[in-house]
């Protein structure tokens, strides 16, 4: 399927401008390296828990980029589906 | 049996499919010592995880008559290959570098073993990988049923993963080229820790059918070889569309250096402080003289960087939802505390609870992020960047433990590998130089279906430069 894509023909320039240039923090904040445990959990309930923390931080970063970004309306997941 | 030359193991494709031709040296003679040699030496690294030589030496017999009877197939015909695990092959084991899966057997070839042996190229084993391809994450370079990949340029390092026998097979000798697969990173990391040449293309160029999922929309396959030209060579064959994957961009690849851009109407993207800040301090010399040495291919050099998208966020959410869903039953099961990683074992049973909200989330940022990279490429044909900051790590150590220091303020290209991947664009790793005894990588990302582009940039850089022939040191 080709040109599907309805933010290339609905988001304008300028919101297309907009999402680029406003996310620097949040963009920085997600690439760092992840921080440094200071020691490995050391049970699998403990893994899990770590996992989970994680899976939040993850969450909590696309909120952020999410809120600034004020994604339209019309930006539909990155699927690709064919009928 | 006829005796070959030791220089044999480090030829390239089109040498070695011209000696078959020429009858030098015949196909079976090349999947008898490739075979033997990769079951002999495969085992030292922990690259191998299945040896096929008999499969191997089967087929190479029936080139061996086609080449008699006159009938040509092309550029890989008579030269043998390895394949990552992950891929099924009839009536073989297929264990997905995972203790649960270790007796798992299917009825069919994958799409790209059955394009290869139409090409004429002799499996001779399956390739040992990281666990579940990485799944979610994991913490140990041991999380593999065959063990950690141990690096030919000093077996204390790891080999990088998850296709870590794909980049070991191709770095020591044990086959002239290799079928990895990439998510994120597993076609890179490995290519750059072992110092050799692979491509990741673009989303949707080479068919996954057969191969193991992992994310739907992130998953790809590509080759490791010794050189840009091989990659182009071995593309050309596993490329094109496929109805059985559902991903299939339904587009076939011609390798075509004849026709390619010439590098002087070339514009490369870089950014100076992923060459002069971000490298570890050992690598830092060797990323600069590389970057010259790609200005002196004559392409304007422009400074870019990277949209800024959170994109490590945006890949983690996705691959973590789909490798949980992919992996349900193994977790439903209780088999998925068989796994060998810790970690792994809680990524993949955290990623149950990823709410829907997330998921769509980054799905839909995921597509801002990749209309901004796609402009990017309005202003470059090419973006360059270290495949990794830094040389291979020790095999012992946590990968989740990075040290503390100060991080430059400019992000530069250094997240190309999960934006690149999030944009589905293709990527070749080329090596180009040494920190202290190990090799390390730059990485060329290009728009989708940029192949051509890459592997032209490629090939001019290497022949410019010798890093892509260096041996490991006791490897003939």
């Amino acid at each position: 399927m080709k040109n599907q894509d309805p933010t290339r023909s609905r988001m304008t320039r300028r919101q297309l401008a907009g999402a680029i240039l406003t996310t620097a923090a949040t963009a920085a904040a997600a690439q760092a390296p992840p921080s440094t445990p200071a020691s490995a959990p050391s049970t699998p309930a403990g893994e899990v828990q770590s996992a989970r923390e994680q899976n939040q931080r993850t969450a909590d970063t696309l909120a952020a980029a999410w809120a600034k970004l004020q994604v339209p309306m019309e930006t539909e997941p990155a699927f690709h589906f064919t009928a | 049996m006829a005796e070959l030359d030791s220089e044999i193991f480090f030829a390239g494709i089109s040498e070695l499919n011209r000696m078959v031709r020429a009858k030098e040296v015949s196909a079976l003679d090349l999947a008898r010592a490739f075979g033997r040699r990769l079951e002999a030496l495969g085992p030292r690294y922990n690259a191998l995880a299945l040896p096929l030589t008999e499969r191997a030496i089967r087929q190479a017999k029936a080139v061996d008559g086609e080449i008699k009877r006159g009938r040509l197939r092309g550029p890989l015909q008579g030269v043998p290959y390895g394949a990552k695990d992950l891929l099924s092959v009839a009536g073989q084991i297929t264990a997905w570098g995972a203790r649960p899966y270790a007796a798992q057997v299917f009825d069919y070839d994958a799409t790209v073993i059955q394009k290869l042996e139409s090409a004429g190229a002799p499996l001779v084993g399956k390739l040992a990988m990281v666990e579940l391809a990485g799944g979610p994450g994991y913490r140990y370079a041991s999380a593999s049923l065959t063990g950690a990949g141990r690096n030919p340029w000093d077996r204390t390092r790891w080999s990088g993963g998850s296709s870590s026998g794909s980049a070991i097979a191709v770095a020591a000798g044990l086959a002239p080229f290799a079928i990895g697969s990439e998510t994120s990173g597993s076609i890179l990391t490995p290519a750059a820790f072992c110092g050799v040449t692979a491509l990741r293309p673009t989303y949707g160029l080479v068919s996954r059918y057969g191969a193991m999922p992992l994310s739907w929309t992130l998953d790809k396959l590509g080759p490791f070889c010794r050189s840009a030209e091989d990659c182009g060579l071995v593309l050309e064959t596993i490329a094109g569309g496929d109805r059985r994957d559902p991903g299939s961009a339904g587009k076939s690849f011609y390798y075509t250096p004849q026709y390619a851009h010439k590098i002087g109407d070339l514009r490369i993207g870089f950014a100076p402080a992923d060459f002069s800040e971000w490298p570890d301090d050992a690598a830092r010399p060797g990323f600069q003289q590389a970057l010259e040495a790609m200005r002196g291919l004559g392409a304007t050099m422009v400074e870019t960087r990277l949209p800024d998208f959170p994109y490590g966020a945006i890949l983690g959410a996705i691959l973590s939802a789909d490798a949980a869903s992919v992996f349900e039953p193994l977790i439903a099961s209780g088999k998925v505390d068989e796994l060998a990683d810790q970690k792994q074992i809680a990524g993949l049973k955290a990623g149950l609870e990823i709410t829907a909200n997330v998921y769509l989330k980054a799905m839909r940022v995921r597509r801002l992020a990749r209309e901004a990279i796609f402009k990017l490429f309005g202003d470059v044909d090419v973006l360059i960047t270290p495949s990794r900051l830094g040389p291979a790590s020790k095999i012992d150590e946590p990968l989740d433990h990075r040290p503390d220091r100060a991080r430059p303020k400019d992000a530069g290209l250094t997240a190309l590998i999960p934006a690149g991947n999030l944009a589905g664009i293709p990527a070749l790793s080329l090596p180009c130089g040494f920190a202290g005894n190990l090799p390390v990588a730059l990485q060329l990302a290009g728009p989708p279906f940029a192949e051509n582009t890459l592997l032209a940039v490629g090939k001019e850089f290497q022949s410019r430069t010798e890093w892509h022939k260096r041996r490991p040191p006791g490897v003939g």
